[in-house]
């Protein structure tokens, strides 16, 4: 087999894979960078060889690539304010980026129609998972239990009308395309009191404020200030669903990142975390898997796996993905947070002896090797 | 923050109250009632859910109880559920530890849980020797008053005024243990360190053995007070922990001629400095001093709050 990645050279998730591709000896592997797919037109015949399959990277980490995909989704490249985008952290462009990116990918999907390829995760997919609404709505299309969603929320007003509506205290606010937790707000009120936690930090501005990523996750009640951030967030397009509080285990909440390879639930890690946004670059960490399966019950830890499984089967041309999922409080109802088509960066994490890398170059193999 | 619900009460393992699952052994167990969110939005209330439980023959025979989340919205404060168990009162006449609002940061924070006088419980449950509340928003404990308990413990992001007050007119001959989260002025407190004279110097706990005054604003008041107080000639704990404890406060207790009486100090969550730390290790008396905090003045909270 030839594996091709589209991705970006230098980083360790490109790196990594091919580090297992060469200890295998079997099978050969090529890279092509988004910055070259970008900016040059880079003759897709001269990588492909019999046998192909390709491997769609995360773009991200790279902030020429992040700045070419921006320019590529707007109609008015000079409408976009280059001290923004060197701002290190700043929150921008989001809708704008994931335009450019879905521009791109269809670009390259007609590019590899007349070869005989295999994409490892399909393109449509792809571009359906960075759109958090439109994942949301096939979840629950599809049966899934997820948590309730608020349609047509565009701004803070209309947020806290629909919450009153639906009676719900306490919603998670997140932007359709961003990834990381970025921009992520996790909002309740009890009619009176307010509170936003979030790892976004806002910065005023003569004008406007602006949003930062941070990798401290903040508490703020000062209402002012909520609505200015939950309103700067639902300018873009966002995705509101019902805050469930998440399940505890020696202090701490947790929740699941699930890779699915080839249908089966494989790798699994516990994110554990003091705040309720559970990302791992946010100060928090890999919890004790044995120990809360052991908490939460063998039957319970089935059942999400078997509802990984069934998220997978909504997007059968990936053959992987990373499903978030958790377990309520009251260790009853299993939920599905987010589907991620670049969810397998879990570094010396082993499954039946296989790394996750590993294990997706053994089921491509099985999967394609008749081809 | 308090992210768990508890594991264990007064020596039992906690399991949530299920109408629909086998009965627990209430020798080993204890039960949590609590309203899933799920369950809130369909219309089930507290009161209906200790209702159900009681009906069940073997949980009336109950020792402990814990009621857990009641509400999302802050809306329906504890009185209604108060009165509930109060007229339940023959039901559970074997109830002897109680907690009202055992409820994480996730279900409600604890500045947001709607509380109300709990006194009445304690009149209308004369064998309780353990009682503990979480939430300090509308508490009081207005008639204070029991010949058997032992254990009271309160826990809030901000105690207010009247609750201090309240304690200071206590009648509790029994009590050997009193936890006091004090929390911060922003979110309730507003008291001094001399409002809890009646506490420290009072001789209002013959029988106190463990002291709590803890999570603080105030922390280094209260551990000069305490420092200079003759109840550390009864204490073997001194619960001083969660809250903004400094150098100034440590060096006190060092100073104090009365504190090597003591078996444990309990300083987790401080700000004292690493030679402060050290005069502590050497004090030759259990110190527990985990969780050292920012030596920057302008970085220094509570442990619960919000």
């Amino acid at each position: 087999m030839h594996f091709l990645l589209i991705g970006n050279p230098e980083n360790r998730r490109v790196s990594a894979f091919i580090t297992e591709i060469e200890a295998l000896k079997a099978h050969s592997c090529a890279v092509i960078a988004y910055k070259d797919l970008l900016d040059n037109p880079v003759n897709l015949a001269a990588h492909i060889r019999p046998n192909t399959i390709v491997k769609i990277e995360s773009p991200g980490e790279n902030s020429a690539v992040r700045q070419g995909l921006i320019e590529y989704g707007t109609a008015m490249p000079h409408n976009i304010n280059p001290t923004f985008l060197d701002d290190f952290g700043r929150i921008c462009y989001q809708d704008e980026w994931y335009r450019g990116f879905c521009r791109f990918l269809s670009d390259l999907k007609t590019r590899l129609l007349p070869f005989d390829v295999r994409l490892m995760n399909g393109i449509d997919s792809i571009l359906t998972l960075f759109d958090k609404v439109a994942t949301k709505t096939i979840l629950i299309k599809n049966n899934l239990p997820t948590p309730f969603a608020l349609d047509h929320v565009g701004d803070y007003e209309a947020l806290r009308t629909q919450m009153q509506t639906q009676r719900i205290n306490s919603v998670f606010i997140k932007p359709a395309h961003g990834s990381s937790a970025s921009g992520v707000v996790a909002f309740r009120t009890d009619g009176k009191r307010v509170q936003a936690i979030s790892s976004v930090e806002l910065v005023n501005e003569k004008v406007t404020i602006g949003l930062y990523n941070s990798l401290k996750v903040r508490t703020y009640t000062d209402e002012a200030i909520v609505i200015a951030l939950i309103n700067s967030i639902l300018k873009g397009k966002a995705s509101v669903e019902q805050w469930i509080p998440k399940a505890a285990f020696h202090g701490l909440s947790f929740d699941f990142r699930v890779v699915v390879i080839a249908g089966k639930a494989r790798h699994i890690v516990a994110r554990t975390s003091k705040s309720p946004i559970t990302n791992l670059h946010l100060g928090n960490s890999r919890g004790d898997l044995s120990a809360i399966m052991a908490h939460i019950g063998s039957s319970k830890f089935e059942a999400i796996k078997k509802v990984v499984e069934q998220t997978s089967a909504c997007f059968p041309d990936c053959l992987y993905l990373g499903v978030d999922v958790l377990i309520s409080a009251n260790l009853k109802q299993i939920m599905v947070l987010e589907v991620n088509a670049f969810g397998d960066l879990l570094p010396n994490l082993t499954d039946a002896g296989e790394n996750i890398y590993q294990a997706q170059i053994k089921a491509s193999v099985q999967k394609w090797s008749k081809y | 923050m308090i992210s768990e619900n508890l594991d264990s009460f007064n020596g039992k393992s906690v399991v949530d109250f299920n109408l629909d699952e086998a009965l627990k052994d209430l020798n080993h167990y204890v039960y949590r009632l609590r309203i899933d969110y799920e369950t809130y939005e369909s219309g089930e209330t507290m009161e209906g859910l200790i209702r159900s439980f009681a009906q069940i023959p073997a949980n009336a025979e109950c020792q402990d109880l814990i009621i857990g989340v009641w509400d999302y919205e802050s809306s329906k404060r504890a009185g209604v559920l108060v009165q509930t168990l109060v007229e339940l009162k023959d039901t559970f006449k074997n109830l002897k530890a109680l907690f009202i609002g055992d409820i994480t940061y996730e279900e409600q924070e604890i500045s947001w849980i709607q509380q109300s006088d709990l006194s009445p419980l304690l009149a209308a449950f004369p064998n309780l020797e353990l009682f503990q509340a979480r939430g300090g928003d509308g508490l009081s404990l207005s008639e204070l008053k029991h010949e058997n308990l032992k254990t009271l413990t309160i826990e809030t992001g901000g105690l207010p005024p009247n609750v201090v007050q309240d304690i200071s007119n206590a009648d509790l001959p029994n009590l050997e243990k009193l936890e006091l989260w004090l929390g911060d002025d922003n979110y309730g407190f507003d008291s001094k360190v001399e409002d809890f004279d009646a506490i420290i110097n009072g001789g209002k706990f013959p029988k106190l053995t463990y002291l709590g005054l803890k999570n603080s604003n105030i922390q280094d008041d209260i551990a000069i007070a305490v420092a200079k107080s003759p109840l550390l000639n009864q204490l073997h704990t001194l619960d001083l922990s969660m809250g903004i404890l400094s150098d100034t406060g440590a060096q006190a207790l060092l100073d104090s001629p009365n504190i090597k009486k003591l078996k444990l100090l309990k300083l987790d969550h401080h700000f004292m400095s690493d030679g402060m730390m050290a005069k502590m290790e050497d004090l030759g008396i259990a110190v527990s001093m985990e969780d050292q905090g920012s030596d920057n003045e302008d970085d220094r909270y509570v442990e619960v709050s919000e």
